[in-house]
């Protein structure tokens, strides 16, 4: 018998009742990762993928279906998790290195080995000089970088990252991808990504799943047997456009469905 | 430097060009000082007076200080009941928006019929005319912290009270001290509204006094000084501010700019 998945999500449904209607959200939905493993889920806009994201996060409650990490049922639970929300938010009443040690300073961690933890981080995460700087001062992709920086010094097992690049401009959110494509590789994180960029997801991933319009369901998944770690010129491989051209008929399939 | 000094020219200039037709009306009119004074009788009785009036004016600061104190700390102790529950929400909103309806007028003599002449009474019209743009400050700060911020601290495991100490606080306080610059303007007047009734020493008393002698120059005299505290108080708000949160003008600063920017 095989370890199970570092995490598996089985059955998820989610609905509402809006009088005598009941709304459907999403039906069914599972997927896993194993540990260093990099999965994506794909889907049309309003199709639900954020609220996916919550239920996994332990933020939302489903109505069925359960989340397990290495095997452990973690349904409704943040313990897990590190999660990078699409803004960046960080605060502007703080400075970027203790923006960066909030979760663990909410864990209780004293904030000098907090702040030495995450200054770890800052020359690898292109952020050297920045410590003490205010939010503001920052460009749109070091942001998004100091909000992935204090989403992986948490630690957690499993990052979960909703659209992290989708309010950057398209030549730094191409930056950030390549750089993240590195980051993800050398580091072995297991990540479960959202996003609406099907090139994103075949960049970064390991396997994407694609979801359908609502009432989410899976539409198909698709692995990804690229080297790692991928750069900006994979764009050309053929191998690559392959990829892409499964990942947008799948979309399409499912969205005339 | 230049820049400021442009800022505040036109003020000076329509102050000045008021001042000056002011004058001249009072000197070519004759009209007698009991019913009009010019503004140069006003200074210089003012002057004459500077101790007098001075005497008046440190009881009228101390209530002041004592009743914006108290409401600080009401209006804060509201606020945050209201935020954590709605229970308290729905009973002390109406309560605190009907208290803004009460007429001063009417409940500043009840005041001093209950609690005597001395400080008490006019620290409580002062708390009552301010605390109300506190709390409001306050709620609003409160409720415009970010859905999504909250649930990133969640997901980090925060408890409720963590994510008001680290999030909902801070956001607020800009908010926050907008409120207390539209209540620091109600502050003195409240005071000085509850010396009238009746008091021993302060400003208030101070203007009655004149007013019955016909010293319609110190009334004056008295109402620039008010101004004055008024106004200086309104400014300190500002230093405070940018002491106590200088992230906020700075960030605002950069997103003006950016914004210009885009704009070009």
């Amino acid at each position: 018998m095989s370890a199970p998945p570092r995490l598996e999500v089985t059955g998820i449904s989610k609905w509402f009742v809006d009088g005598d209607r009941t709304i459907e959200v999403m039906r069914d939905i599972a997927l896993d990762a194993r540990a260093g493993e990099f999965v994506t889920v794909i889907g049309p806009s309003g199709s639900g993928k954020s609220t996916l994201f919550n239920i996994i996060a332990g933020l939302e409650d489903a109505d069925a279906g359960e989340v397990r990490v290495d095997g452990a049922l973690v349904t409704g639970h943040t313990e897990a998790f590190a999660y990078m929300p699409q803004q960046d938010l960080l605060f502007p009443w703080r400075r970027v290195l203790d923006n960066t040690t909030l979760g663990l300073e909410v864990r209780g961690m004293p904030r000098v080995e907090a702040r030495e933890r995450a200054a770890a981080l800052f020359p690898r995460f292109g952020l050297d000089g920045f410590e003490q700087a205010y939010p503001h001062t920052l460009s749109g992709g070091m942001r998004q970088r100091a909000a992935l920086l204090r989403t992986v010094v948490q630690g957690r097992p499993i990052l979960l990252l909703d659209e992290p690049f989708g309010a950057l401009d398209a030549l730094t959110r191409m930056e950030m991808q390549e750089w993240l494509a590195g980051m993800s590789s050398e580091f072995g994180w297991t990540v479960l990504l959202v996003t609406h960029d099907v090139r994103e997801a075949v960049l970064l991933s390991d396997r994407i799943v694609v979801l359908t319009p609502r009432p989410a369901s899976i539409a198909a998944t698709i692995e990804v047997p690229l080297p790692h770690p991928r750069r900006l010129d994979a764009f050309t491989d053929p191998a690559f456009v392959t990829i892409e051209a499964d990942v947008l008929r799948a979309l399409q399939m499912g969205s005339t469905r | 430097m230049r820049a400021s000094i442009a800022r505040v020219l036109p003020a000076l200039l329509l102050a000045a060009a008021i001042l000056g037709v002011w004058e001249t009306y009072v000197r070519i009119s004759e009209v007698r000082p009991q019913v009009l004074p010019a503004p140069s009788r006003v200074v210089e009785q003012g002057w004459a007076f500077r101790e007098l009036i001075w005497s008046h004016v440190v009881p009228t600061l101390g209530e002041t200080a004592i009743g914006f104190t108290l409401a600080i700390l009401v209006g804060t102790v509201a606020a945050v009941g209201i935020d954590f529950s709605s229970t308290v929400r729905r009973a002390l909103y109406p309560m605190l928006v009907a208290s803004q309806a009460i007429p001063v007028v009417a409940v500043a003599p009840l005041l001093v019929l209950w609690f005597g002449f001395g400080i008490v009474p006019k620290a409580l019209v002062v708390a009552l005319v301010t605390f109300f743009p506190i709390t409001v400050g306050w709620v609003d700060g409160f409720a415009a912290t970010e859905r999504a911020a909250s649930n990133l601290l969640r997901s980090m495991g925060a408890s409720r009270w963590q994510v008001f100490r680290l999030v909902r606080v801070p956001g607020a306080l800009p908010s926050f001290f907008s409120g207390l610059r539209i209540a620091i303007t109600y502050a003195v007047v409240g005071a000085i509204f509850a010396e009238y009734v009746g008091a021993k020493r302060g400003l208030g008393i101070f203007m009655q006094l004149q007013q019955n002698s016909f010293r319609t120059d110190l009334v004056m005299a008295a109402v620039v000084v008010t101004a004055a505290i008024s106004v200086s108080l309104f400014l300190a708000t500002y230093a405070v501010e940018r002491a106590a949160i200088p992230w906020h003008a700075a960030a605002r600063a950069a997103r003006t700019s950016q914004g210009s920017e885009a704009r070009r």
